[in-house]
């Protein structure tokens, strides 16, 4: 995939490893002295039942991204936090899940596939459910835009995962980017093609127009999406049918969205 | 046309309404709670126009708009604003503020990151571990706790006698952040203009020291020129075109910066509009 082997991918996955800034006095006090294990690899946060993250794990581990170790929401909302922030605006970050396994200096990437926040019990019966929410929210924004690895799908204000955007707002992106728009029922007819869209960059695998491009560009600002894979036609004007962020995207895609990343 | 889209009571929005009035700009007031309708394109179902409190609006004739409209108070009013905020993200018209630019403020920590490259910001630490706090505590000796989403709170010291209500943290996390001391200064960025005013007051949270029984007095200031440099850049680094920063200056002559509001509730510290905000805002909108 893109030309790349197993191995130089492993080795650039290597490199992108973070850098722990400083490891705080207090993290022995935080592991209370039980055994723990700081994850040397790549992390997909998603509900448990969810497939495509099951059959992206694989994927990834065929390429020679590994390991992977899948996240679920309910050990998010059991684990203990540690979110550090410098004078200088500098974060780290330690979550330690109940099986002791650390997600700290040693995460390589990330890829989200989160639509909902779990609490604990105690609090999602409590009176203070809303604020909690909003407070591990705005905790989670803070602790996937601090990290320094690859991360896929970080949270919007608006969206835990993806942008949260129904076909009507993508619409009213597409056509303010210079895209047209068909009608509903003219769509299935066209002769249409996938674009991923990458930090601005098309990966296609035919030439595209600069004034697709520029459109496409338009579309991923306009919605705060660096990741999209877009259908649509390079014709004049643009049209456009579909635009999905990797959270809805199948599993081959996002393992070659990681792949080109790493490429980069 | 100019729209401020804000509820009927809300006297920021009014203030800017005034100035309008005052030099004869045409602007009409939509309040999102009246939308009544709104109409889309039938084939692209883009937002082409509504209805509110018996007027009906055409979106394209919008050149500039205020939102305040906030978040809905009702369930069934998410639908309506759900649409506007579409339409005030994506339309070509002038929008303070777009609410994806907006974004940062969700999440305080996350925006102290992005401050950091323009101020020294409060060490902070967010956890749900008792003694990670007592350790941090040590560490600057002073600390204050608040909400790290949007929700409002009131900021407070923590008092290190409180190790029992310590423990409720073990069930949500908390944000903790080194107590800064000195003289606030609240910033308000509007285009290329900068307007200062300083906070005396011996609260640790100056929007409430009427609460506290503490005495605030707000005055007109000025800061130096990098320093003021260094406000514009930053609202411009968040791609807001107003904003209000609060900042603390620190007895070494440092300035540390909390947060940046971007919607922000200037009539605290302008309230006879003789610093000229609202004006400001006026001027950006026409």
């Amino acid at each position: 995939m893109n030309g790349l082997s197993s191995a130089r991918v492993r080795k650039r996955a290597d490199s992108l490893r973070t850098k722990a800034m400083h490891v705080p006095k207090t993290w022995n006090a935080f592991s209370h002295g039980t055994p723990t294990s700081d994850l040397d690899g790549w992390v997909i946060l998603a509900p448990q039942a969810d497939r495509v993250a099951a059959r992206l794990a694989l994927l990834l581990e065929k390429m020679g991204i590994s390991p992977v170790r899948r996240v679920t929401e309910l050990e998010l909302a059991h684990a203990r936090w540690a979110h550090w922030i410098s004078g200088l605006g500098n974060c780290s970050t330690w979550v330690r899940l109940e099986d002791g396994t650390v997600l700290g200096p040693g995460l390589r990437g990330v890829v989200n596939r989160l639509t909902t926040l779990t609490l604990p019990q105690a609090v999602a019966s409590s009176a203070d459910a809303d604020y909690a929410r909003h407070e591990n929210f705005a905790l989670l924004i803070s602790w996937l835009a601090g990290l320094r690895c690859t991360v896929i799908d970080r949270p919007t204000a608006s969206s835990l995962g993806g942008t949260g955007l129904s076909h009507s707002d993508w619409v009213g992106r597409a056509l303010s980017a210079g895209f047209c728009v068909p009608p509903v029922r003219e769509r299935r007819r066209l002769p249409t093609s996938r674009h991923l869209l990458i930090n601005g960059t098309l990966e296609s695998a035919s030439p595209v127009s600069s004034r697709f491009r520029a459109a496409c560009r338009r579309i991923a600002v306009a919605s705060d999406a660096p990741i999209l894979w877009i259908t649509a036609i390079d014709g004049t004007p643009p049209i456009f049918i579909d635009a999905r962020t990797p959270i809805r995207m199948p599993p081959d895609v996002t393992a070659r969205t990681v792949v080109t990343l790493l490429a980069r | 046309m100019i729209a401020i889209i804000a509820r009927a009571g809300d006297r920021v929005a009014r203030a800017v309404a005034a100035e309008l009035t005052a030099t004869g700009a045409a602007f009409a007031w939509i309040d999102p709670r009246m939308i009544q309708r709104l109409t889309a394109h039938p084939g692209s179902r883009a937002l082409t126009g509504l209805r509110c409190d018996g007027t009906r609006f055409r979106l394209a004739d919008v050149t500039s708009a205020y939102s305040r409209a906030g978040a809905p108070s009702e369930r069934a009013q998410m639908s309506v604003y759900g649409a506007l905020a579409t339409w005030l993200d994506t339309t070509p018209a002038r929008v303070i503020t777009r609410p994806r630019q907006a974004g940062s403020n969700a999440s305080k920590p996350y925006q102290l990151q992005l401050i950091g490259r323009q101020f020294r910001v409060p060490e902070t630490l967010v956890t749900n571990e008792p003694s990670l706090v007592e350790t941090f505590a040590r560490t600057y000796r002073r600390v204050i706790y608040k909400s790290m989403s949007s929700t409002r709170s009131v900021v407070r010291e923590w008092d290190r006698n409180e190790t029992a209500r310590l423990e409720r943290i073990r069930e949500c996390p908390v944000q903790f952040q080194r107590y800064v001391p000195g003289v606030d200064y609240r910033v308000h960025v509007v285009g290329n203009d900068v307007f200062v005013a300083r906070i005396m007051t011996s609260a640790t949270d100056y929007r409430y020291a009427g609460r506290w029984h503490t005495d605030r007095k707000i005055s007109t200031a000025t800061l130096p020129k990098p320093v003021l440099n260094r406000c514009l850049a930053l609202a411009r680094q968040l791609d807001l075109a107003i904003c209000g920063i609060d900042l603390r200056l620190e007895a070494d002559s440092e300035f540390t910066c909390f947060e940046v509001n971007p919607s922000p509730a200037f009539l605290l510290f302008d309230p006879d509009g003789k610093q000229g905000i609202a004006a400001a805002v006026a001027r950006l909108l026409s």
